[in-house]
């Protein structure tokens, strides 16, 4: 098996006259597990089926394992494909399904069977190659679609949203499982998604794509923690993406309310402070004499954690300053935050507050 | 007694079929029905139709040169027509789904479509035309030097294949494009991302899918077949040995009424049996495809 | 950021040339014989010759302004005219009465049968049971011959807008206190709208171009349309009748492309 390498370059794919994707350059590692993220028409799809040969682009090359494939046909790149709906052959068993990519591979009979028992084993279908598509269900539909591309052993998988029509517990148990399996067989995955948690928790690196640009790439900690734009800060996690204007070295300001923040940057420009709900702590007595106030508006339990909404009191202690959300995992029922209509002061770590330009 | 509710339900649900099956039932159920024991009667010399019953009709039908002639002539027609119209309507059809511009999908809708809304007689006229002794066909023939004289066109089996396959193949091709719709594209980019080249895909996925909708297209097309006259009157001639023709013939032209019933009823039957041979095809092929295989 | 931009078509699976090819020959194939007689339509000499030799209008005048022609024509309107309404009436109520709520598998199939029969059975059998009541050769026959064989169509082409029916209209009009008659004509009916003008439009074309039922039904004062081609054809030599078949076609393809817009014609067959 080889490498696994994805290379991409100047594309631009579109049709007629609207420009779909416009992407200057992305380099997938062998080995390596890809998110492509994006809002729905951002391109991500295009990218897909434009690597995997369906659209052709109008400009940029797309190389695999050393190889342009830029002008071969989708029959000859030897990829695999995992649909969102499955696309499997209604027509044909589980095994067969299977054996498809390997028959199109003129792979003797007697090498075919062992493969197709080992990948079935592998997603954990061995039981299940004489029945037909429209008898499993779509956790096992998904399986045998996953157990069909990597039949042939193909360097490189493309997955276009396949964990979408799953319930939400499959979907977790399937993340995990694909996870897995990725690093026991080392295939290079790239993975489109919609879905930013399921982006952050089972990849390497995550392409950020929006418009038809990557807006960012790198590890789910580099883009989480620190987001290069207000796009990638919004789509990423709930945080609060606060528009302030730079008073001095240690302050900032969002609306009436200074905030002790520092940012490095010159006095009076403006940028976004992103401060994640997660790394807020509302205290009943003041921590630090910068700490602002707020009063405790909404307060919402959730299971797991918190939710709240504080508003920020003005200089003239009118509580109708800008508007924090603050998310605290559950302590348990002897410590609940603070009820709506409490007074609160707000901290929080600062080297968690990520300044981005405006 | 009270009628329950629910049959009263049941009942008023059915009113709305009553005009129309008042109608069917007066203009085709009961004339099916009188044909049907006209054809049982026996007729004297001059054809005319003689009280009691007897098979008198149909044995002739199965021993007179005539008819059986005609029958086992038609029925290798319809069979040759309808393979024919079956691989000719594939192109079509999937074009008709697959085109990506909308004016081509309009423009094979438009060709293909009109000639249905088109009385048979036009498209006859045109065949007419078309094939006569004096008629582009021979020019080009003669221009080529195939042929010194002008070639008869207008009579022979292989015209008639061709007339009746161009009248019938629209049939065919709007009954495989409904069944092609139905395949989901996302199996053909499947079967592509497999390494299956497009004839491949087209042999092992498009095949087996479309094989009901090729079915309902046969069915249609073969019933067609068997009893389609007005073409053949106008290209080649009532001499033709073909069922439909012997019927108009025997009704309208001697006068005959039991022996046209008797023949119809007869090519009738063959039909039926056709079809539900075919569907009894299809049935066991979807079963196939829906997983109880 | 200024980039080379090479333009390269996409191609959407299986639509290579070799298809494409395919259908041109095929689809040249259909639409030879109705190109030959249009053209022929126009010829200045009184041939029928394609291609032709001069082109002129005479025929179509000659046609316009010939008694028998025009006698023909005013028959088919009449009868088309006659047919519409029937089977319009006739094919909605069953297409409701079939495919509302549950299917009905064996009275669908009985309402479809005509298209079963050949058609020369459907003529045998109207000559057979009509001709004792003096119906051939009269308006009222033709009229109930074109019906019987239109009347399927209609409910197919109906039946579509009636599955397609959203039966919260109908509640909401029932929770306002209509009654089942009223809730018909005031919610269904509108909603049934484009599957009965195709089907009425349809019904009409299929009526005026309709000859395998009416040559049984038809006699010398009731000679339609392409009755007259038919004989047009076979006995004289002029190109009338080739003009008078582009005028039936032009109908036929104005109509087609006129419905197509409500109705997906490949769910009439």
């Amino acid at each position: 098996m080889s490498a696994g390498h994805v290379s991409v370059r100047g594309l631009l794919a579109g049709y007629g006259e609207q420009t779909i994707l416009d992407l200057d350059e992305l380099d997938v590692h062998p080995g390596e597990f890809l998110s492509v993220l994006g809002p729905s028409g951002c391109g991500k799809t295009t990218l897909l089926n434009v690597i995997a040969g369906f659209v052709q682009p109008s400009a940029g090359q797309v190389v695999v394992d050393g190889r342009d494939v830029t002008d071969t046909p989708p029959y000859r790149r030897n990829l695999g494909l995992v649909f969102q709906n499955y696309a499997l052959f209604p027509h044909l068993t589980v095994a067969q399904n299977v054996a498809y990519g390997l028959k199109t591979r003129k792979v003797p009979k007697a090498e075919q069977t062992p493969r197709i028992d080992e990948v079935l084993n592998l997603v954990g279908l061995a039981d299940y190659a004489g029945r037909r598509p429209g008898q499993l269900s779509g956790g096992q539909q998904q399986r045998v679609a996953l157990a069909r591309a990597l039949a042939y052993e193909p360097s490189v998988l493309l997955l276009d949203e396949p964990l979408s029509n799953l319930d939400a517990k499959l979907r977790h148990q399937m993340q995990t499982e694909l996870r897995q399996l990725q690093r026991r067989v080392g295939t290079t995955m790239i993975f489109v998604t919609h879905d930013q948690s399921e982006a952050l928790t089972m990849s390497d690196r995550v392409a950020l794509l929006n418009g038809g640009h990557i807006e960012q790439l790198g590890t789910p900690q580099e883009i989480y923690r620190a987001p290069r734009t207000t796009f990638v800060a919004d789509f990423l996690g709930a945080g609060n993406l606060l528009p302030v204007t730079i008073i001095d070295a240690a302050t900032v300001r969002l609306g009436d309310v200074d905030l002790p923040i520092a940012t490095g940057r010159p006095a009076g420009s403006q940028a976004t402070v992103v401060l994640r709900r997660e790394h807020l702590r509302p205290l009943t007595s003041p921590g630090s004499p910068a700490a602002p106030r707020a009063v405790v508006i909404f307060r919402a339990f959730s299971g797991s954690s918190w939710q709240l909404q504080v508003q920020l009191l003005t200089p003239d202690d009118q509580p109708t300053g800008p508007i924090i959300s603050i998310e605290l995992p559950d302590a348990g029922a002897t410590q609940t935050p603070p009820a709506e209509g409490t007074q609160v002061w707000l901290a929080w770590d600062p080297q968690a507050a990520v300044v981005i330009d405006a | 007694m009270t009628v329950s509710a629910h049959t009263r339900r049941r009942l008023t649900s059915l009113v709305p079929l009553l005009p129309g099956g008042l109608f069917l039932l007066g203009l085709f159920i009961v004339p099916l029905i009188s044909t049907f024991v006209l054809s049982l009667r026996p007729t004297d010399p001059f054809y005319d139709p003689l009280p009691g019953f007897s098979t008198q009709q149909y044995v002739t039908v199965f021993t007179s040169n005539y008819y059986l002639q005609a029958l086992i002539y038609t029925a290798r027609m319809a069979l040759i027509v309808t393979a024919i119209c079956a691989v000719l309507a594939f192109p079509v059809a999937w074009l008709l789904i697959h085109a990506r511009s909308r004016a081509v999908r309009t423009l094979i809708m438009l060709i293909v479509v009109s000639p249905l809304l088109t009385s048979v007689v036009v498209r006859s006229f045109g065949w007419r035309i078309l094939l006569s002794a004096e008629g582009p066909i021979n020019s080009i023939l003669q221009t080529i030097g195939l042929t010194g004289a002008p070639l008869n066109l207008l009579s022979g089996k292989l015209t008639v294949i061709v007339v009746v396959t161009h009248v019938l193949l629209p049939f065919a091709v709007v009954t495989l494009s409904t069944s092609l719709s139905k395949i989901d594209p996302a199996l053909l980019r499947a079967s592509s991302s497999l390494g299956a080249s497009p004839a491949r895909t087209f042999a092992t996925v498009v095949l087996p899918l479309a094989i009901p909708g090729l079915i309902s297209g046969a069915v249609l097309v073969f019933s067609l077949s068997m009893g389609i006259y007005v073409t053949p009157l106008l290209v080649g001639g009532a001499n033709q040995p073909l069922a439909g023709l012997r019927v108009y013939d025997q009704a309208l032209r001697v006068f005959n009424k039991p022996g046209a019933a008797a023949l119809s009823f007869t090519l009738f039957a063959i039909s039926l049996t056709a079809i539900a041979l075919l569907n009894a095809i299809s049935r066991r092929w979807e079963r196939r495809i829906h997983g109880q295989g | 950021m200024a980039r080379a931009r090479t333009t390269r078509r996409q191609r959407p699976l299986g639509t290579g040339w070799g298809v494409r090819t395919a259908a041109t020959v095929v689809l040249i194939f259909l639409a030879l014989p109705l190109v030959v007689l249009i053209g022929s339509s126009f010829n200045a000499s009184s041939l029928v010759r394609f291609p032709p030799q001069g082109w002129s209008l005479r025929w179509y005048a000659s046609v316009l302004s010939s008694h028998d022609w025009v006698v023909s024509i005013n028959l088919s309107i009449v009868v088309a005219l006659m047919v519409v309404p029937t089977v319009v009436i006739l094919g909605t109520l069953a297409a409701y009465g079939l495919f509302r709520g549950k299917q009905r598998g064996f009275l669908t199939a009985a309402f479809m049968s005509p298209l079963v029969v050949p058609e020369v059975m459907v003529g045998l059998g109207l000559l057979t049971y009509l001709q004792p009541t003096g119906l051939i050769n009269s308006v009222a026959g033709l009229w109930l011959a074109h019906s019987l064989v239109t009347l399927p169509f209609v409910i197919r082409t109906v039946s579509t807008s009636v599955q397609g029916l959203d039966p919260s209209l109908e509640r909401a009009a029932q929770s306002l206190g209509a009654g089942p008659f009223r809730v018909f004509t005031s919610v269904i009916l509108p909603q049934l709208r484009p599957g009965i003008i195709a089907g009425g439009v349809f019904a009409a074309v299929l009526s005026l171009g309709e000859v395998a039922v009416s040559m049984f039904v038809s006699g010398p004062n009731t000679t339609t349309v392409p009755l007259r081609i038919m004989s047009a054809v076979q006995f004289e030599l002029d190109p009338s009748a080739a003009a008078v078949s582009t005028l039936l076609m032009l109908v036929s393809m104005v109509v087609m492309i006129v419905i197509s817009r409500w109705v997906d014609l490949s769910r009439a067959f």
